[in-house]
């Protein structure tokens, strides 16, 4: 299904330490066009994106070792990395971590449950959009 | 005394400056009378004693008034030198106004806290044991100089018991305090917890079968493709019964927020009416929003008003047999918009209509094509209405049917 690694595609990270909704987002990501690389927490993705300069990050909140809100944050302040888009998704229903998500520097947030198609358009429009 | 007029505002307006220059030239004049009443003929006396009258009725000021404690203390102190001057000079006719001074300045300063008064009580006590030394009040008003004396010592003592008994007092109410606020932390907590823990399954379930159901029609056969559906129509049901539970606890929490912004409620009201067209035709119920033409701003939150309107449209439409009818209509008030949901149902009888917004609360008489609830539709209903500062309310008669009646105020929270 992937075809990493041809130089053309650009690169999605995506973190989660939910292994099956990992795999979720990988297939969606993938089957949007991306060449994606899967983290299992934040330190992952923020190593996973110094090396790949990705175009974009699909980051959980609720990570060991790093959360959601501190990866960005991190990526942020790097100047290799700031510029990337990032995506915060959460399952959380509590209305702060909309502005939490913002503040830390997030592009865009999203809810789990997600849909789909709906998440791989948006995440098109975020990195097309420039 | 009349320092309790003014109060402890003596800034603003000019009607109260004028007041308080009122009751300090009347306090003058009380004094110089008393005074003389009491037999002082000097000027050094009279004058010593208005002193002391104007001493006490700053101390009143400070006591009374919401001043820092290390002001009052200030006050307090020029108000002894005063007082103590006065006794001084005034001699045993000024003994009238050391009783109140004592009394006034130790209940003033336990207004703040009991160790205050007992610090009171000795500056108070070691000034007048100053002036006894050097006058002979003692002996010509033994009595008055006694009573002092006897006041001071036991409001010392005393103030200086109940200082303990305060201090344990507040340990407790800050414990309980901080435990309050673990609850509360606790509870937030919890709410996060919980909704994490439910969604994130439901996150993989219905994205797997998007998947599934997005994947070439060819692999799938007819009745495979219908079993997904049904997975996926009662995923959809989990969710939404777990987003309204979680929108209950956030209510009972009272962390419902409130997302503010100007809101077109005639196009809110659109919206859910068209999201509940094909359910309505299924059950061959007329569903309509009569047509409005003055337009229907509030400021509030849309997407919980479109909750609002949802939960009401599905709760008509649970009691509304097949063939009736539930119409939403919007009326535009001074300062307010009314919302009504209408229903041609069997009206609630008026036993039940008492507890229709309780929690959990499942009315009898649902129409047999409807899908059972949990009850908390008009709970959330209500708590989304009083979050916007509106007012919900239910007008049924049996046979007829049902009303719910909301009124928006137009301006929330401006």
């Amino acid at each position: 299904m992937t075809e990493a690694g041809d130089g053309r595609r650009p690169v999605a990270i995506i973190a989660d330490d939910e292994p099956d909704i990992r795999e979720l987002l990988a297939v969606l990501l993938t089957r949007a066009g991306y060449d994606v690389h899967e983290a299992a927490d934040g330190e992952e993705a923020l190593c996973l994106a110094r090396e790949h300069h990705p175009a974009v990050a699909v980051l959980d909140v609720r990570m060991p070792r790093l959360d959601g809100y501190e990866t960005t944050r991190a990526l942020r302040a790097d100047p290799s990395t700031t510029d990337m888009k990032v995506v915060i998704l959460t399952a959380s229903v509590r209305d702060s971590e909309r502005l939490h998500a913002l503040a830390a520097g997030a592009d865009l947030y999203l809810r789990k449950p997600f849909g789909g198609r709906d998440l791989a358009r948006r995440i098109r429009e975020l990195v097309e959009g420039g | 005394m009349g320092t309790h007029g003014p109060g402890p505002t003596p800034q603003h307006s000019t009607g109260a400056r004028a007041r308080i220059a009122f009751y300090l030239l009347s306090l003058g004049a009380t004094a110089t009378v008393a005074s003389l009443a009491f037999g002082v003929r000097d000027s050094a006396g009279i004058a010593a004693c208005a002193g002391a009258a104007y001493g006490l009725a700053l101390l009143c000021l400070a006591g009374y008034g919401r001043l820092p404690e290390r002001a009052f203390q200030a006050i307090s102190a020029a108000a002894t030198v005063v007082v103590t001057l006065g006794l001084y000079y005034g001699g045993p006719a000024s003994t009238f106004y050391q009783q109140f001074y004592v009394w006034i300045a130790l209940y003033a300063a336990y207004h703040f806290r009991p160790l205050a008064a007992a610090f009171q009580a000795v500056v108070i006590g070691v000034a007048y044991g100053i002036v006894l030394g050097f006058t002979d009040i003692g002996a010509a008003a033994p009595v008055a100089w006694f009573l002092t004396m006897g006041t001071l010592l036991v409001a010392g003592v005393l103030t200086v018991l109940l200082h303990g008994r305060v201090e344990t007092q507040l340990h407790a109410l800050r414990a309980q305090n901080e435990l309050l606020r673990d609850t509360d932390r606790l509870k937030d907590d919890f709410l996060a917890t919980v909704s994490h823990e439910l969604r994130t399954p439901l996150t993989s379930i219905r994205g797997y079968l998007e998947l599934l159901l997005d994947d070439d029609p060819q692999q799938l056969s007819e009745e495979q493709r219908r079993f997904l559906t049904v997975i996926e129509r009662n995923s959809q049901r989990l969710l939404r019964q777990v987003d309204d539970l979680l929108v209950v606890a956030q209510i009972e929490a009272g962390a419902l927020a409130i997302d503010a912004s100007p809101v077109d409620l005639a196009h809110v009201v659109g919206e859910a009416v068209s999201r509940h067209a094909a359910t309505a035709a299924e059950r061959e119920l007329e569903l309509t929003a009569e047509p409005h033409t003055v337009a229907a701003t509030v400021v509030g939150d849309s997407a919980r008003l479109g909750q609002l309107l949802d939960a009401l449209i599905e709760n008509a439409m649970k009691f509304t047999p097949p063939g009736g009818t539930v119409s939403v209509r919007l009326r535009p008030l001074p300062g307010s918009v009314e919302l009504e949901v209408v229903d041609s149902g069997p009206g609630i009888p008026a036993d039940e209509q008492a507890r229709l917004f309780e929690r959990f609360y499942r009315a009898r008489g649902v129409t047999a094509e409807a899908v059972p609830g949990t009850g908390i539709g008009l709970t959330i209903a209500k708590g989304i209405v009083n979050g916007h500062g509106g007012t919900i309310e239910c007008i049924s008669l049996e046979g007829i049917g049902s009303t719910f009646r909301i009124v928006l105020p137009t301006t929330y929270g401006t």
